[in-house]
């Protein structure tokens, strides 16, 4: 069972349409909901006037900000709420919800939209990150600019850098990025004697119940979040979105209402991949071991906090990449901006932070005249090694074992780049590391199980199946542990009154963490089983055996799970396992950084072959190898389909995908890539078996993605012969590079090729 | 204003109240309660919408429902019309080339028509063929599977 | 209360609806641009859709057919037949070429030529290679018909001189009298499905002595409306193809555009990439 390929849970539904989404719950007769947006920003509301428009015919009514109970400002991360549902007066940023029309129909919801008469004072903003936390300028919030800082010290940076005889300093930049799962955010509430119920696409129903409670003024248990299948997510489904709409009208209203956002809307509603600026300067001996890093990092939240805490800590955490560097010292800085906001994002900064520390790798193995390849080698964490804030790193430690695989392909390859007159070809590599579960603190899974009277295994999770396949993955660990078919466990998942909190579908946790959990459920299980064969029988609780079939006593006594069960419920004792689990991990020292953040940790390296058309400044990336440390694949199915998924989002990300508010607000004018944009990928699965985690599996959701931009990036850099420094790497990006270098030589080495 | 629109959808005639400047999609979704056709962008750009029209890939978000009076509509109802999986749905789930699944239904059609169209394809005429229906989940890699699996087991047409 | 959408199955009928009601109709072919229009018009409040004149269904307007020299293309004709159609890959295989990479198979299947002249893009696909052509485009109204150039229809980027009761009836393509070469190539952002960044039709006829006796070139996004590259066109003729020459040809294409596009911030991609456009266009044309 465990390392199997079963078919995806859900999948049968899902080839034949019968899947209901966030998106298709609404039913005949709900209401409808539609926001009225602003679009000037920063801006303060002058006049809001929507009697004539609640007047109109079919048009229910109109909610503003006073119509919140409760508190009207959301946030996942406890200390930064900061986000109105609705506007309280001022526009912080582009695309702000100002009032709500639930109406009976959607053209009258749409002529109410046109009724409301909204006057806007435009008010003087800050839009560039550096600027914004210059001293004189536009305070986004009260509190000031500055949202989050993090700084990881570890020895001495500046002194080893001083006396290092290579040095390399470069200063990277990504653009903020969309995540564009296929479906937008939707969904439904209903009202029933005071309480309220929500089904919606979610990637954290749990997170959904407390804040509505929160935005509501009621009570959490009186409202109730069902996570809808989910059509994607990638960080863009973790803050609330239609759930407060849809929680706040049927509160009030009493009625069924449905929502959902165009994908319009959808671009201008969710936070973006932050945008970083990242001055790095790396330093290394003469034996091409690193010496030491000083890295600044600043990022753009925009007019929101979101998850820009978590990005700027993870991001700072991360800064070193795999390497074992014995001097370090990163300064992060998160800054508010009057810009779109920034959320999660697959990967929470580090593969922004990657893109800079790849480059660096390349950098200076042109610098001291190594493959690229074999620097990577030399420098990578080991198991035993100590990372940037200190952390040892015990076991499961597969970076060497990733690159050494990828060794025998980049050799394969590197004969076969060859530049020509038209297109310019390289090979490029991209290594990562990525800490499992959230940064430094408490976030805990927990997950229950028991059986049916027909002898199902019934897992209670709270792990919101997004499409990455958690509940196969979870359904997998609980058959393999009693020894089941997978057709005999049914999964009650994602419902805030029947499983308990799993966290986010996020971190790429939930392998990780909520199979812990499950396992901890399953051992509880089996011992109150055990326990009640031991009194029936009258032996000790370890002379009793579980096997598929039931379970065995000292003197060949059996019966039957099923009946021992009933057995149980007869005495009144309840036959469900109860697990939990929540990573060791400490709090990160606020001065230093140094702590052990992650209890588990993934590694993955990447090689990108690319070709650069000199006539369009197009990047194409034909191949990708990407080799994946997951500790132990539970399903390798979709491990690989993981890899493949998170390379061509990758790919996107380093080519051709950038958020402009007001330009690139749909998929006509934002490019992401297509089955023709997509590279033939080899996916290699390492396991390195973490004996922390279930059976030995750590995580690969964001792994997958991160290598790839700095392999793509890499490799278009020695295809160019400049360090290409900023993404995506878009045609007018390529092309002046390609006037710049047309009549120099080469900065960067093309060895292989090329 | 709602008119009725007499068309054959997976076979059968049906009047449908809908007005014929709205879009195939909407009427679709809303009037005909079919919620297998998603939407994933409205301009057509994604295909997640797509459809079979007389048996050919569309994208039912850009066509007028009037433009469907008389003629042949197909959904993923369509191809398992006795809950038997096509080859195209099986390729699917063998393969793993379904992740969300939010564009599965649309992706199924549109490799449908291709294969119509040409039932050998080359990697590059599945890609070609395929590009106008945008997956976020699975890098397209276990999709091409599925197409080049299902290619040899559909059935051969005369 | 008037019907909110038309088809008729005649063109007189289509003619009479327009003359009638020719400011309070859209006329709908495929739809690929139009359906798009009305969405993002109700994304802003305007609830109150158009109502349509669809004419895809005309027989007159989706004929294809040789006619003394030229070759006659309906109004209605879909990329999807451009791309397929044996007599048009044979006869204007430059345009066959621009249909297939017009986005996707499913907004091929739909969208119309006359269509994609209507909505006059400066990037339309079927424009570019219409234009080098020298397409004539068939105009009518219930009362007259006109012919006039395509470059005379489209009047600026998304404007056209078609009055309100007038329909995009057909185009005429003048068949070359001897074998041409030709080529067409797009720039997009990505590899596929994608609005053109930049796009260039060419047609060269080489005598036996490789001598250039004649070309045709096009470029669209290069200019507000569709227009040959005259300027290009005059250093070929009478040349044996050759990397100078076709060198001189990209840096004369930039001047075009400078002079006739004027100074603007995309230049510093569009600049080098129409060079580049050019000369490679040229070059794999001629086959240097």
């Amino acid at each position: 069972m465990i390392g199997t390929n079963p078919i995806k849970i859900g999948a049968r539904e899902r080839v034949l349409g019968l899947t209901r989404f966030g998106v298709d719950q609404g039913r005949p007769g709900d209401l409808y909901l539609l926001l009225l947006r602003a679009f000037t920003a920063p801006a303060r509301i002058k006049r809001l006037e929507s009697d004539a428009a609640g007047r109109l015919p079919g048009v229910v009514r109109i909610f503003t900000a006073a119509d919140i109970p409760g508190i009207n400002r959301i946030g996942i991360i406890p200390s930064t709420k900061d986000q109105p549902v609705l506007s309280d007066g001022l526009i912080r940023c582009r695309g702000e919800a100002v009032a709500l029309v639930a109406a009976e129909t959607q053209e009258a919801g749409m002529q109410a939209l046109g009724a409301i008469e909204l006057e806007l004072e435009p008010l003087a903003g800050v839009f560039d990150p550096k600027r914004a936390l210059e001293p004189d300028v536009p305070l986004v919030h009260e509190k000031g600019n500055l949202l989050f800082r993090q700084r990881v010290i570890r020895g001495h940076a500046d002194e080893a850098l001083a006396r290092s005889p290579y040095r390399l300093r470069t200063v990277y930049s990504t653009a903020p990025v969309e995540h564009g799962p296929l479906e937008v955010e939707g969904g439904r509430a209903d009202w029933e004697d005071g309480r309220i119920s929500v089904t919606a696409c979610t990637q954290n129903p749990h997170y959904d119940q407390s804040d509505l409670a929160r935005l509501l003024g009621l009570p959490p248990e009186l409202i109730r979040v069902r996570q809808s299948e989910t059509g994607g997510g990638f960080g863009k489904k973790l803050d609330l979105s239609v759930q407060s709409y849809l929680a706040l009208a049927a509160f009030h209203l009493k009625r069924p209402v449905r929502m959902v956002y165009s994908r319009e809307e959808s671009f201008l509603g969710t936070g973006k991949r932050h945008a970083l600026l990242i001055d790095y300067e790396s330093g290394m001996d003469a034996q091409g071991k690193l010496t030491a890093v000083k890295v600044d990092i600043l990022g753009d939240s925009g007019a929101y906090a979101s998850y820009g805490f978590a990005v700027c800590m993870r991001a700072a955490v991360h800064a070193t990449g795999p390497y074992e560097v014995p001097h370090v010292l990163v300064d992060s800085r998160m800054a508010y901006t009057n810009n779109a906001w920034a959320g999660a994002m697959r990967g929470f900064g580090v593969p922004q932070m990657a893109f800079a520390h790849e480059g660096q790798m390349d950098g200076l193995a042109d610098l001291i005249g190594l493959d690229p390849l074999e620097l990577r080698l030399g420098n990578c964490l080991r198991n035993g090694s100590t990372t940037a804030t200190g952390q040892i790193l015990k076991d499961s430690v597969g970076i060497g074992d990733c690159l050494r695989r990828l060794g025998k392909i980049y050799r394969a390859w590197q004969p076969r780049v060859r530049s020509d007159e038209r297109f310019r070809r390289g090979l490029g590599i991209g290594a990562m590391y990525y800490g499992i579960g959230n940064t430094g603190v408490s976030n805990p899974s927990s997950a229950q199980m028991e059986f049916s009277a027909s002898g199902e295994l019934i897992v209670y999770t709270g792990a919101a199946e997004i499409g990455q396949g958690s509940d196969t993955v979870l359904a997998q660990m609980a058959a393999h542990y009693f020894g089941m078919p997978l057709e005999q466990v049914r999964l009650v998942r994602g419902d805030t009154k029947r499983t308990t909190s799993a966290g986010a579908s996020s971190a790429s946790r939930q392998t990780y963490i909520s199979g812990n959990a499950v396992l901890d459920a399953a051992r509880d299980l089996e011992r109150i089983l055990k326990e009640g064969a031991a009194a029936m029988w009258e032996c000790r609780l370890d002379e009793i055996e579980y096997k598929s079939t039931g379970m065995e006593g000292p003197r060949g006594e059996s019966i039957p799970v099923t009946e021992i069960v009933a057995r149980l419920a007869r005495q009144g004792r309840e036959v469900k396992g109860n697990g939990r689990f929540d990573p060791p991990v400490t709090v990160l020292d606020h001065q230093t950084g140094q702590g052990a953040p992650y209890a588990s940790y993934a590694f993955a390296a990447q090689l990108a072959s690319v070709e650069v058309d000199t006539v369009s400044g197009l990047v194409r990336v034909p191949r990708v190898a990407a080799a994946h440390d997951v500790g132990r694949a539970i399903n390798r199915r979709a491990v690989r389909g993981q890899i493949a998924g998170g390379v061509v989002m990758g790919v996107g990300f380093a080519t051709m995908e950038e958020f402009i508010p007001g330009k690139t607000d749909n998929f006509r004018e934002y490019h992401m890539p297509t089955m023709a944009d997509a590279p033939r990928i080899t996916p290699l699965i390492i396991e390195s078996h973490d004996p922390s985690g279930p059976y030995g599996a750590k995580g690969v959701g964001e792994p997958s993605l991160i290598p790839t931009a700095p392999a793509v990036a890499n490799a278009a850099s020695r295809a160019l012969g400049v360090r290409m420094t900023h993404l995506p790497m878009s045609l007018e990006r390529v092309m002046e590079t390609l006037s710049q270098t047309r009549n120099s030589k080469p900065e960067i080495r093309n060895k292989s090729g090329f | 204003m709602a008119e009725t629109i007499d068309f054959f959808l997976n076979g059968e005639l049906v009047s449908v109240q809908c007005p014929e400047n709205e879009t195939l999609l909407y009427l679709l979704r809303e009037r005909v309660g079919l919620r297998s056709v998603k939407e994933g962008c409205g301009v057509g750009e994604c295909g997640a919408c797509t459809v079979l029209l007389e048996g050919r890939a569309v994208n039912a978000c850009l066509l007028a429902a009037g433009k469907v009076r008389g003629r042949r509509v197909t959904t993923i109802e369509g191809l398992s019309p006795k809950g038997r999986l096509h080859p195209l749905q099986e390729g699917f789930l063998l393969m793993g080339a379904v992740q969300c699944g939010f564009c599965t239904p649309g992706l199924i059609l549109a490799a449908h028509s291709l294969l119509e169209e040409n039932p050998h394809p080359s990697r590059e005429a599945i890609v070609q063929g395929l590009a106008g229906n945008l997956c976020r989940c699975t890098g397209y890699h276990d999709i091409i599977r599925a197409v080049k699996w299902a290619a040899k087991r559909m059935p051969e047409r005369e | 209360m008037k019907p909110s959408y038309l088809a008729p199955l005649t063109l007189e009928e289509a003619l009479e609806h327009l003359n009638r009601r020719g400011e309070t109709v859209r006329v709908l072919a495929g739809g690929t641009d139009l359906m798009v229009e009305i969405r993002a018009a109700r994304l802003k409040g305007n609830t109150v859709p158009p109502a349509l004149l669809d004419v895809s269904a005309i027989p007159e307007l989706r004929e294809i057919r040789m006619e003394a020299g030229h070759l006659h293309l309906g109004a209605a004709v879909t990329f999807h037949t451009l791309e397929h159609d044996p007599l048009i890959k044979k006869m204007v295989p430059v345009l066959s070429a621009a249909a297939a990479q017009m986005g996707s198979v499913q907004v091929r299947r739909l969208a119309t030529i006359g269509g994609n002249v209507g909505t006059a893009s400066p990037a339309g696909d079927g424009i570019t290679p219409l234009t080098a052509l020298d397409a004539e485009v068939k105009v009518v109204s219930r009362d007259k018909s006109r012919v006039l150039p395509l470059t005379d229809l489209i009047t600026g980027p998304g404007r056209t001189g078609l009055a309100a009761n007038e329909l995009i009836h057909s185009f005429s393509l003048a068949f070359p009298a001897a074998p041409e070469r030709c080529f067409f190539s797009k720039i997009m952002r990505r590899r596929a499905v994608a609005i053109a960044r930049m796009n260039l039709a060419v047609q060269i006829r080489l005598v036996d002595s490789g001598m250039i006796q004649s070309s045709r070139i096009a470029a669209g996004a290069v200019f507000p409306t569709p227009r040959r590259l005259m300027e290009v066109e005059g250093l070929l003729i009478g040349q044996l193809p050759g990397k100078e020459l076709f060198q001189a040809c990209g840096r004369r294409a930039v001047e075009a555009m400078r002079v006739v596009s004027g100074r603007r911030p995309s230049m510093a991609y569009k600049e080098p990439a129409l060079e580049r456009l050019v000369v490679q266009g040229l070059e794999q044309t001629c086959g240097v």
